[in-house]
């Protein structure tokens, strides 16, 4: 239980936190294109059918102007967010509004699993103090006179629980996997049937897929080595060390996926970038400032 | 309060998976969770225009394209009355763009199932077995205003319109009528006379003789039923045999409800029906029905096998 709780409670520098903010923010933003959501209202009751827990609790389905408010709304709040402007309001109407704008386009006959994690994902952020740096909203606090903020667990737990989210999600489709087709799914030779069918059905950017299939044990331990990653996952939750290398290998593993199989979730490539080390590459850069800062002021004092 | 959160996704996202439910935003993850089979199958989607099939592209279909068109597809053809709904507003949306973007008009949906055998090192990527899938009719705008305006009476008779070199055009008259037909006037039929083909139970039918250049052919009957309670359906004969691919030849009702006349060939939506001529000789086609339908034209196309947008009477 401690090994679970304890990585919550790390302090991390408020800068990381900004990072993973405007990399999430910045890949929600949708510029400014409004209105692409409205056209489904239009096909209620014929192919749209509302899905999920939203239909449970009868949430309706906008006008077509409705969603273009909304729209707008999603691109002047997700805008707003990524700048740390009133981050406090626009960052959770943000998450609210694209929630449902995700869920108008999922209620339309097909459900996109690499996006449902990023819309969760954003949820996070959203309610994280990622604008307390390199925000529009630090800028006017500093103004104000608060000091800037040191480190704290606060800046930690938003990427540890997005963390979360993706080991969860690997987890859980490794159970699924495991639960559907048992051992059969890695043991057999439906990684090699994958790999020659989707040159077939879908646009690979490379043949490794096809040159990999020709190899049946390759296949099997990759297959095998893929569902034990996905089973595993969860326990990076639990130990710093397994962390470190699963994490990596699911980014490896989403790589391989587009690169084989041509299957690109590109939520997630947003997603892992939020979980590269910002905090130790910004004390590094800080690291480095300082040491530059030092050399010009001896410079300096040497030339006076 | 936040581990709280957390935990509860965690028992959350099992329970999908115990229960297999997907609760959006919840869900189990399924992605290629089942063991593939050994076919490799895709649905290929294209539009019909007049002149024939062309590619779907994703602005043609939007907001459905890609994956969601095709899985909505799918799931739409099991429920005939939604899934013409839904080409019915595809279609709309389609129209409201096409004179500016200068897309051809759009007449039908057709989906070809293609199909591999996965073998290694892609042998037989070159050749799919392609076979059609299904067919959704989109009624041109145009011609349904034209057929209630028909319909009512209200419409003034069209111009013939001449069709391209190699078609041919035979009239329809008395002089083709054989038992249980009848000549008829009629405003919008071509020349104001038409063939009444039976009713009342008894079979009618009309014998055409003629000889064209051999080759294949679109065939096409312009007709006109009594009633939209009738079942529109002609049976054609080519020398005496039965042609392969015509049955529900002439079934055009349930795209376009109306008594007035059109074109009509196999159920909109699907290729026109195919007469193989063989020889330049005399050839005889029989038109037959039990139905009360009326008949005026018959035209052989070898430039088209889709429907036309318009009803008017041909010219060769």
């Amino acid at each position: 239980m401690k090994a679970f709780i304890v990585p919550w409670l790390r302090e991390a520098d408020p800068r990381a936190l900004a990072v993973v903010r405007l990399i999430l923010f910045g890949y929600a933003w949708p510029g400014f294109r409004f209105g692409s959501k409205a056209s489904f209202a239009e096909f209620e009751g014929v192919s749209w059918r509302p899905i999920g827990i939203p239909a449970l609790l009868q949430v309706p389905l906008l006008s077509p102007a409705g969603l273009d408010i909304v729209g707008v709304l999603i691109t002047f709040t997700t805008g707003f967010a990524l700048l740390g402007f009133g981050y406090r309001l626009t960052a959770p109407l943000a998450a609210f509004l694209k929630l449902y704008a995700s869920w108008v386009v999922q209620s339309s006959g097909k459900v996109n699993h690499g996006g449902l994690l990023f819309t969760l994902v954003l949820f996070v952020i959203a309610f994280s103090h990622a604008a307390d740096a390199w925000a529009v909203d630090a800028f006017l606090r500093r103004r104000k006179g608060f000091p800037r903020p040191g480190p704290s667990a606060e800046y930690h737990w938003p990427v540890h629980f997005i963390a979360l989210l993706c080991v969860t999600m690997y987890g859980a489709a490794g159970l699924t996997k495991l639960g559907v087709s048992g051992p059969e799914w890695a043991l057999g030779d439906g990684l090699i049937i994958r790999l020659i069918s989707h040159h077939f059905t879908h646009q690979p950017p490379t043949r490794l897929g096809v040159w990999l299939a020709d190899y049946r044990l390759v296949c099997r331990v990759l297959a095998s080595a893929s569902l034990c990653l996905e089973l595993a996952s969860p326990l990076a939750l639990w130990n710093r060390s397994v962390y470190r290398t699963v994490l990596p290998c699911l980014a490896l593993l989403q790589l391989m996926i587009w690169l084989t199989l041509g299957v690109r979730f590109r939520e997630m490539v947003a997603t892992f970038a939020c979980l590269l080390p910002w905090g130790a590459l910004i004390a590094r850069l800080d690291a480095l400032r300082s040491t530059w800062v030092a050399r010009e002021r001896e410079r300096l004092r040497a030339a006076t | 309060m936040v581990l709280a959160w957390a935990v509860a996704f965690m028992v959350l996202t099992l329970f999908e998976v115990v229960t297999q439910r997907e609760d959006w935003p919840l869900s189990p993850y399924p992605m290629y969770a089942t063991l593939p089979p050994r076919v490799a199958t895709r649905t290929v989607l294209v539009g019909v225009s007049a002149k024939g099939e062309f590619p779907l592209q994703s602005q043609h279909t939007a907001p459905y394209a890609g994956s969601r068109l095709l899985a909505t597809s799918r799931q739409l053809l099991k429920t005939p009355a939604r899934a013409r709904e839904f080409v019915r507003l595809i279609g709309e949306r389609y129209e409201r763009k096409r004179v500016a973007k200068d897309w051809p008009q759009l007449q039908a949906i057709r989906a070809y199932s293609e199909e591999w055998q996965v073998r290694a090192g892609l042998q037989g990527i070159e050749r799919p077995k392609r076979s059609f899938a299904a067919a959704l009719y989109i009624p041109p705008p145009v011609l349904v205003g034209r057929l209630r305006a028909e319909a009512a009476g209200t419409a003034a008779p069209l111009a013939p319109v001449v069709v391209p070199r190699g078609d041919r055009v035979f009239e329809l008259d008395a002089r083709s009528c054989e038992g249980g037909c009848a000549a008829e006037s009629e405003r919008y039929a071509s020349g104001g006379v038409a063939l009444s083909l039976a009713g009342q139970g008894g079979e009618g039918s009309a014998s055409l003789r003629f000889s064209v250049e051999p080759g294949s052919y679109a065939v096409f009957v312009r007709m006109k039923v009594g009633s939209v309670s009738t079942l529109a359906e002609l049976e054609l004969e080519l020398d005496g045999e039965s042609v392969g691919e015509t049955q529900g030849f002439g079934n055009y009702l349930a795209a376009l409800p109306s008594t007035a006349w059109v074109w009509a060939s196999r159920a909109p939506g699907l290729r026109a029906a195919r007469l193989e001529i063989r020889d330049s000789g005399e050839h005889v086609l029989t038109l037959s029905s039990g139905r009360g339908v009326l008949v005026d034209q018959l035209w052989l196309s070898r430039t088209t096998a889709e429907l036309p947008l318009d009803n008017a009477s041909r010219l060769p």
